[in-house]
């Protein structure tokens, strides 16, 4: 078992490289032309451009810069924004709380609609309630999150006058209940369409009519024997869609203005400051990563028939 | 020995014809209600991109001047004359709507062209050579799937000194292959070593030929899955990027630029916001439900 958590765990390391090396290049390889000038502007300062030139080592030999930046990403160093000077990792440090409280807040609404979603149609199967769920997952799954959060600003912010139409409000819930709606929806469409079709799959196997067989209620059997057997790929499916989540969450944010990653990320882009484009590209992806293995170890808890070869 | 090889081929033919597999797949197709709603949509998001010009009723671009500049029907609601409303610069949403369709198809089928390409080649050579070649393409293949999609889709605009939607064609397209290249690559490994390869590869026949010949012709029902599947994806991307503004660019009706200037105007005109967002989901939802329905109608065994 441990020996299994620590293979798949380096596995992970040569991953992250890759990461980070695609991000290198297409950062300051690819991009034609000096990233400082692009990043300062047609009428930079010359010797300003040249003192960040200097201070970034950016005249030295690629590979050389290369082999700099992949050290300084085991030791955190992250390099410095052209834009505020500052050390990208800090930048990366103070935004990610609310992103990770978005992403979280959204995986939770997810759950909880989507799993029961999915219960209840697979339950009901062929129901009116089983049809109106999976009408609306597939919705769901087709709608931009960034459009859902405007319907939802037009409806609760701007008609009801409910909810705030974006921003942080210093933490709290109030703020956070659209933006994580407008994420976690999608997801919860997933999810519920997940837990459906694996509890369907489930429900015919011998265990569970043995378990009504010996007259046990029915909510027993659906949430003892059924739910629990049909919750593995429904993690799975968590799991991978983390990737469209945090996504997700870069447009969830610019719609509500959300101090998170994913707004820092956008801004970065658009005033090209490449060094922050890289650390935020790099830190997001590797939260997907280090999510995804933290999925794939959980399955030995979940189902022991699953073993550790 | 020519001629004989071409009359098994005429009595192969005649009888794949009775029973192919395509047809048999199309009548599982037709069955499926959800499908055939969605290959429904298809078309018509097909004929509205084709047939813009004739549809729409005013230039998406451009709104008509009055005088001195001056645009009369600047930000009027739905109406009879405007069914959608009206934008800042007075023009037809309804009609920025109708040529919205054609960016969107038009990115779907080039990136998933581009993707195609590279995913086939790619994988082709991974799967064909083996080795320390494979190794490198399947690295390449787990690093690229490590980012979310269009995390990785904003690194890549970031390269480019202007956004626009030729570069949203080429930043989607080049992350687009890692699943048709794995497709491929494991179509490659498994017919390899078959009998029907070795006889083709001792008559002489190259390896693109062989590709061509029989890889690709077996891996089809995957392939068109996924790629069917990678239309609404891109579709999705590509106005996401447009509404952060790192895609498509005004005044090129891009259903993402119409819902970035909808934001801006939210809180008096919300009219704007609706048409683009409802025009995204049904194309998406359409091309998805097809792409649902082939995989189920190609291969009953495939799954999510």
């Amino acid at each position: 078992m441990l020996g299994y958590i620590l293979r798949k765990t380096l596995m992970v390391v040569p991953i992250l490289i890759g990461i980070a090396t695609i991000t290198f290049l297409l950062n300051f390889v690819f991009v034609p032309g000096d990233p400082v000038r692009i990043s300062m502007g047609q009428h930079a300062d010359p010797e300003t451009i040249e003192m960040i030139r200097a201070e970034m080592g950016l005249d030295d030999p690629l590979i050389v810069q290369y082999g700099r930046f992949i050290g300084g990403l085991f030791k955190g160093d992250f390099g410095k924004s052209f834009t505020t000077r500052q050390p990208v990792l800090d930048m990366v440090l103070e935004r990610f709380p609310a992103t990770a409280k978005l992403a979280l807040a959204a995986t939770i609404i997810s759950i909880v609609l989507g799993v029961s979603a999915g219960i209840v149609s697979a339950v009901k199967s062929n129901s009116f309630l089983d049809y109106f769920f999976m009408t609306f997952s597939m919705l769901g799954i087709s709608m931009p999150v960034y459009w859902l959060g405007l319907v939802l600003i037009v409806v609760f912010s701007l008609n009801l006058d409910l909810l705030p139409a974006g921003g942080y409000g210093s933490g709290s819930l109030r703020y956070l209940i659209l933006p994580a709606f407008a994420l976690g929806f999608r997801q919860a469409a997933k999810v519920a369409r997940m837990t459906r079709s694996s509890m369907l799959e489930v429900i015919d196997k011998d265990y569970v009519k043995t378990a009504r067989a010996k007259g046990l209620s029915e909510q027993i059997v659906v949430i003892k024997h059924a739910l629990k057997n049909a919750l593995i790929p429904v993690i799975t499916v968590i799991g991978t869609q983390l990737g469209y989540l945090l996504g997700g969450a870069v447009l969830t944010e610019s719609v509500f203005s959300w101090p998170g990653l994913g707004r820092l990320a956008v801004n970065a882009v658009l005033k090209r400051d490449f060094p922050l484009i890289q650390g935020t590209v790099i830190f997001l992806a590797a939260c997907f990563v280090l999510v995804n293995l933290l999925v794939d170890l959980s399955y030995g808890l979940l189902d022991p028939r699953i073993r550790y070869d | 020995m020519k001629a004989q090889v071409e009359e098994e081929q005429e009595i192969k033919q005649i009888s794949e014809e009775a029973h192919s597999p395509w047809h048999e797949a199309w009548k599982r197709l037709k069955k499926n209600k959800l499908a055939m709603i969605g290959l429904g949509i298809t078309t018509v998001l097909l004929i509205v991109a084709i047939f813009a010009p004739i549809i729409a009723p005013y230039n998406p671009r451009y709104a008509p001047v009055i005088e001195d500049g001056k645009v009369e029907l600047s930000l009027q609601g739905p109406s009879w004359a405007h069914p959608f409303g009206t934008d800042k610069l007075g023009r037809d949403i309804f009609s920025r709507v109708v040529y919205g369709a054609r960016i969107s198809l038009m990115v779907g089928l080039i990136t998933q062209g581009i993707a195609l390409v590279l995913g086939i080649t790619l994988g082709a050579i991974a799967g064909y050579y083996g080795g320390l070649i494979d190794e490198a393409v399947s690295y390449l293949i787990q690093v690229f799937l490590a980012f979310p999609f269009i995390l990785f889709a904003i690194a890549i605009m970031a390269v480019f000194s202007e956004p626009g939607v030729d570069k949203v064609f080429l930043a989607l397209g080049l992350i687009s292959w890692p699943p048709l290249a794995r497709i491929v690559r494991g179509q490659v490994m498994s017919i390899k070593e078959e009998e029907y390869i070795e006889a083709a590869q001792s008559l002489g026949a190259s390896d693109f030929r062989i590709i061509v010949k029989h890889v690709i012709p077996n891996s089809l029902a995957p392939i068109i899955v996924t790629v069917t599947l990678g239309v609404a994806g891109a579709i999705l991307a590509e106005a996401g990027l447009s509404f952060l503004g790192l895609g498509t660019q005004p005044p090129r009706p891009s259903w993402g630029v119409m819902l970035k200037t909808g934001q801006e105007y939210i809180r008096s005109y919300p009219y704007m916001i609706w048409f683009p967002g409802l025009a995204i989901m049904i194309a998406v939802m359409g091309i998805n439900l097809l792409g649902d329905g082939l995989r189920d109608a190609l291969d009953p065994k495939m799954k999510d």
